[in-house]
């Protein structure tokens, strides 16, 4: 019972905050008398989030957005980790790998889509390569610190078990390095999200519906204010509930089991 | 005395927010934005920038002139005060109306020929643009946009049939899209690109603007915010003749007519063609809002809540 309430706590302090952050919207409303144009009322805000879900494909777009960062991510995840065996096998590919990071990770995806576009045109494929970059380097960034954190001694135990070359990595220094590849991808998802909807507010609709950030641009083009609104509560929603309810999750289940404390 | 560069900085800073703080504090002169966009549609608007004849029209005004990429910035610039009068296509000045922005469409300003060229290989007509390839346009609402919405409704039965296959795309990105076997094959265009895109190897025009539309119609108005038509009517009245003259002006005068191709970045004979083609036309007629506004009702791009 106790427990139940230490973990329901929180979250119903979350939602006593919106609640307030809500009133001071509506509060501020009556107050200046703005234009809903500039200001719309919450609850027309929440009928244009029902009628996006219902009647239409606000559902199949986060899907879609969600789809297309599901897969980035693991590819980005597998080329994080051939990095860092590169890097751990030659010193050789470990200056060049590193160097290919210090330039490469700083550069934001908005700033490659004029590449992106001329490369890769403006379809799927673009978008897909746009978050590959953004989700990349920080997984191999901090991948890379989990294996160079990780104790000797584990590697030297691993070694008398007969462990080596692939079999090492896979077995010791993969679960060793969980708990960074897990922070790595918060980052990442964190950046892809960014990427994702500042990409499709560029390239326009994927596949037939588009994702989420094209929701955003139609909302905006046929200036339909409470449905952009209610893109933006739905952004931050699926913000909250991929960071405090996936990865806090995730954190402590992998530090618990594979942890170094 | 010698200061440190950080005290000049902070004092040259102190002195651009004072200036301002006085400026926006004695502000008797009324003032006057206007917002246009980019192309030779507007070239009315241009001269009068040019020549400044609204500046004369106008002594008592503050007038300021801007240039924003699409209608949609437009109308947010005139939603958030900051513009009075902005220059668009029919379609965003009927979705603003739609929204219940206060506004009014006060003057055209010119009917242009629009197209769908493609080039795609045995496409012949709207109904065989079924393949995975994309049709860029300026965006998803412009007039392009309606009229390409339009056609579909008469030729395939759905208005939003090509919608989930649209791309926002700048004119000039746009055709370079088509030129490099990109996914985008098809593109709406105004001019000069609609002309330029036919002469690229392979390029048909599959649906022209006034053959979508059914007729003819405007392709830009002026819209001016009803707060700002209320208190300076006048000065409405006004810049409306000056657009008269100015257009005028473009049709009499070669001298006028080389300085808007040089504001183009145009050659003066590529220019000339394009004023002398079929379906060109500066007018301060209004034509078409009813038929797009009856069409963008039926196919729900308007809610049809405001009249």
């Amino acid at each position: 019972m106790s427990h139940r309430g230490a973990v329901h706590r929180p979250i119903l302090v979350r939602l006593a905050w919106v609640a307030v952050f809500v009133s001071l919207w509506e509060f501020l409303r009556w107050a200046t008398s703005i234009s809903p144009l500039l200001l719309p009322a919450v609850p027309s805000i929440l009928g244009a989030l029902a009628t996006a879900f219902i009647e239409g494909d606000l559902l199949r777009q986060l899907a879609l957005s969600f789809g297309v960062i599901a897969a980035a991510t693991a590819v980005a995840l597998v080329l994080a980790l051939v990095l860092v065996l590169a890097s751990a096998l030659s010193p050789l590919a470990a200056s060049g790998i590193d160097t290919l990071n210090a330039l490469l990770h700083p550069l934001p995806a908005i700033a490659v889509l004029p590449v992106v576009i001329v490369w890769f045109g403006t379809g799927t494929p673009a978008v897909f390569v746009v978050i590959v970059h953004s989700v990349l380097w920080p997984l191999f960034t901090n991948i890379r610190a989990g294996y160079r954190s990780l104790p000797r001694t584990y590697l030297l135990v691993g070694r008398n078990l007969g462990l080596r070359g692939i079999r090492l990595f896979t077995r010791v220094i993969v679960p060793a390095a969980l708990p960074h590849v897990v922070s790595g991808l918060r980052v990442a998802w964190a950046r892809a999200w960014r990427a994702l909807i500042s990409a499709e507010m560029v390239f326009g609709a994927m596949a037939g519906v588009g994702g989420i950030g094209w929701f955003l641009f139609t909302q905006r083009v046929f200036m339909n204010g409470p449905g952009l609104f209610a893109g933006i509560a739905v952004v931050m929603v699926v913000g909250v509930v991929v960071e405090e309810g996936l990865f806090s999750v995730l954190d402590r289940r992998i530090a618990v089991r594979w942890g170094e404390t | 005395m010698i200061r440190s560069p950080r005290a000049v900085m902070i004092s040259v800073l102190c002195a651009l927010v004072l200036q301002g703080l006085s400026a926006s504090g004695e502000r008797e002169q009324p003032r006057l934005r206007i917002a246009e966009q980019y192309g030779i549609a507007y070239a009315p608007v241009t001269v009068l920038r040019q020549e400044q004849t609204l500046e004369e029209a106008l002594p008592g005004y503050d007038i300021g002139w801007i240039r924003l990429a699409n209608a949609a910035a437009i109308r947010e610039a005139m939603l958030a005060g900051r513009v009075d009068i902005g220059f668009m296509g029919v379609p965003p000045y009927l979705i603003g109306r739609d929204r219940g922005m206060a506004w009014h469409a006060f003057t055209g300003l010119a009917e242009t020929p629009l197209g769908l060229v493609t080039v795609e290989p045995g496409v012949a007509s709207l109904k065989d643009l079924v393949g995975p390839y994309r049709i860029a346009l300026p965006q998803p609402g412009s007039i392009q946009h309606i009229l390409l919405a339009m056609a579909a409704e008469r030729d395939l039965g759905d208005a939003t049939v090509f919608d989930g296959r649209l791309v926002t795309m700048a004119h000039p990105d746009a055709m370079q899209a088509l030129t490099t076997g990109s996914e985008v094959r098809s593109h709406f265009a105004s001019q000069p690109y609609l002309s330029r895109e036919l002469d690229l190897p392979g390029a048909r025009l599959l649906l022209s603007g006034s053959d979508a539309f059914g007729g003819r119609f405007s392709f830009i108005i002026g819209v001016v915010s009803e707060d700002f038509l209320e208190r300076h009517g006048g000065a409405v009245a006004v810049l409306t003749a000056r657009i008269e003259e100015a257009i005028e002006r473009i049709a009499g005068n070669r001298d006028v007519r080389v300085r808007l191709a040089q504001a183009y970045a145009l050659e003066i004979d590529e220019f000339e063609e394009l004023l002398a083609m079929p379906g060109m036309r500066y007018d301060t007629t209004i034509r078409g809002v009813d038929r797009f506004r009856e069409f963008m009702v039926r196919a729900g791009y308007l809610t049809g809540d405001a009249r």
